[in-house]
């Protein structure tokens, strides 16, 4: 980039348009710093803009797509997607008649990662071939080859493939989840030697901290192997019978539904069971709902423990209903089961409903959570699709 | 009343200088804030083993309904807590003036530098990261604890 850069540099506005981009990143990166520093670094990207606002009076052909894409920045940062979107196909069209390439494929590329994040894949992926026939056409192959990984992702999406936002979205849950059995068991550790360096040595002690190594190295390992399943076999589109799924994740679950004495019912009554989208997810939401059930049940001793799993066709397409009369919610409640922090078990991934909704989401379905009467709780997400 | 930051308040007369832990008439007691009780239960264990006195809360509010504060010698929050944050928990703490005779100790599993200033800023003498070295740590409560007795 920096050689063909060099040859192209108009100096001031793409100076001015440079800093604007960088302060933009920044304070979306910084969410958290304080106010004083946020607003200290929107009075440089307004007066960056203001720069090129009026260097655009005097040269507009040329500066008009600078001043748009940086408009386009800000408007992003804001959170208003569909003017950021507009203004980066006005800089994208500018640059292009202009013959500014590498404006152009930045117009196009920052287009096609915000489109990715909201959801808009058809969006995402006309940008990301725009921004690749413009970094081609500027001469500038890593980009091209960066820009066609973003591609082959925005074509993924297309067929209904992984949520690629929610995956970064999920980084800070992942590693504080992963990082609390870490701690306990460095902890733990630390622990049992400072027992055993007592006089006389205290082993006694010592066994049970051993034990909660084990349990949390176990916790761990349970984590990445969630990830490892999602993230594996990657997005792969196609049909997927819902029906066969669900029998293929109760098999799975068997051993774990006898050990409790869980009683079966099935009510596989959808006339069409058929959805697009990636096998692998979705047994893997299957699982973890069917857990989540387990282990709502393994606490009941009054009655006898009940799941039920149903299908049904709905307005949407199909619908799945996980039911438990179990021990319910409990704290923090229905509404915040998926958020990626909430589990009202000790021990229990957290993350682990916040997984499956972004996965049935990323599959352009629903999902939610409805107390049981007078027992239990009911999962419930809905998927397109359980047409013939 | 003694205090960890400023100079001149009246020491209650049991610490003396020391900064061996099990030196003094009590052990030091180390308050834990922490939703994890995996963690909650591996911290109380490395405490005793360390000769301190463990005392941990699961939530902000459990702490903040404590009748045990007075006797708390070095505060540890976990920043990310369900129900108010670690850094919420904070400015109730110093609300309370707690913050003015308690040192504080951030940890978390999930830290950036922008987190770690923040942490320093309000008053916290660091934030670690989870997992964190049991001696790393323990050399933490020992300056803090070094800091609050001889200051005071």
């Amino acid at each position: 980039m920096s050689a063909a850069s060099g040859a192209r540099r108009r100096d001031l506005p793409e100076s001015h348009l440079i800093s604007v981009l960088v302060l933009c990143r920044q304070s979306g990166e910084h969410a958290a710093d304080g106010e004083a520093q946020q607003a200290a670094r929107r009075r440089r990207i307004l007066h960056h803009i203001g720069q090129l606002d009026a260097a655009s009076a005097d040269s507009h052909a040329a500066v008009a797509d600078k001043l748009a894409l940086a408009q386009g920045a800000l408007r992003e940062l804001d959170g208003d997607a569909v003017a950021a979107l507009a203004d980066y196909e006005r800089a994208a069209a500018h640059a292009a008649a202009q013959g500014v390439e590498h404006i152009a494929g930045i117009a196009h590329e920052r287009a096609a990662a915000l489109a990715t994040r909201r959801n808009l894949p058809t969006t995402a992926h006309a940008h990301a071939q725009a921004a690749c026939r413009a970094y081609r056409r500027w001469g500038a192959p890593g980009l091209v080859v960066r820009l066609e990984e973003a591609l082959r992702k925005a074509e993924a999406e297309l067929a209904g493939g992984a949520a690629l936002a929610t995956v970064s979205q999920l980084t800070a849950a992942i590693a504080h989840e992963v990082n609390q059995p870490l701690m306990a068991i460095s902890t733990n550790a630390g622990a049992g030697l400072r027992w055993l360096r007592h006089d006389p040595p205290r082993v006694d002690q010592v066994s049970g901290l051993l034990q909660a190594i084990v349990a949390q190295s176990q916790r761990a390992g349970k984590i990445i192997q969630t990830l490892q399943a999602l993230g594996q076999e990657g997005p792969q589109a196609g049909g997927v019978d819902l029906h066969a799924l669900i029998q293929s994740a109760l098999a799975r679950a068997r051993p774990e539904l006898d050990r409790h004495g869980v009683a079966l019912e099935l009510d596989l009554a959808a006339p069409h069971s058929r959805v697009e989208g990636d096998a692998g997810q979705l047994q893997q939401v299957l699982a973890r709902l069917v857990e989540n059930a387990i282990e709502a049940l393994a606490p009941v001793q009054e009655r006898a423990r009940l799941l039920r799993i149903s299908t049904s066709a709905v307005a949407e397409g199909i619908e799945v209903r996980v039911e438990d009369n179990g021990c319910g919610a409990g704290e923090p409640g229905l509404d915040a089961m998926f958020e990626p922090f909430a589990s009202s078990k000790p021990d229990a991934m957290g993350m682990g409903l916040a997984v499956c909704r972004s996965v049935v989401e990323a599959h352009g379905g629903t999902i939610h959570a409805e107390a049981g009467a007078p027992h239990g709780c009911s999962l419930v997400f809905s998927l397109p699709g359980g047409a013939p | 009343m003694m205090s960890w930051q400023e100079s001149g308040d009246e020491t209650s007369g049991d610490d003396t200088g020391e900064d061996e832990i099990g030196e003094n008439d009590r052990p030091a007691c180390i308050c834990v804030v922490d939703d994890d009780a995996a963690v909650r239960h591996a911290m109380d264990n490395l405490l005793e083993a360390g000769g301190y006195r463990p005392l941990s809360f699961d939530s902000g509010e459990a702490f903040l309904a404590s009748p045990d504060l007075d006797g708390i010698d070095l505060a540890v929050f976990d920043v990310k807590l369900r129900g108010m944050d670690g850094f919420a928990l904070q400015e109730r703490f110093a609300a309370l003036g707690l913050a003015a005779r308690i040192p504080l100790l951030f940890v978390s599993g999930h830290s950036d530098a922008e987190m770690e200033q923040r942490a320093l800023k309000v008053g916290a003498l660091a934030l670690l990261r989870k997992p964190i070295d049991p001696d790393v740590l323990f050399d933490h409560f020992e300056h803090a604890l070094h800091l609050r007795r001889t200051v005071a």
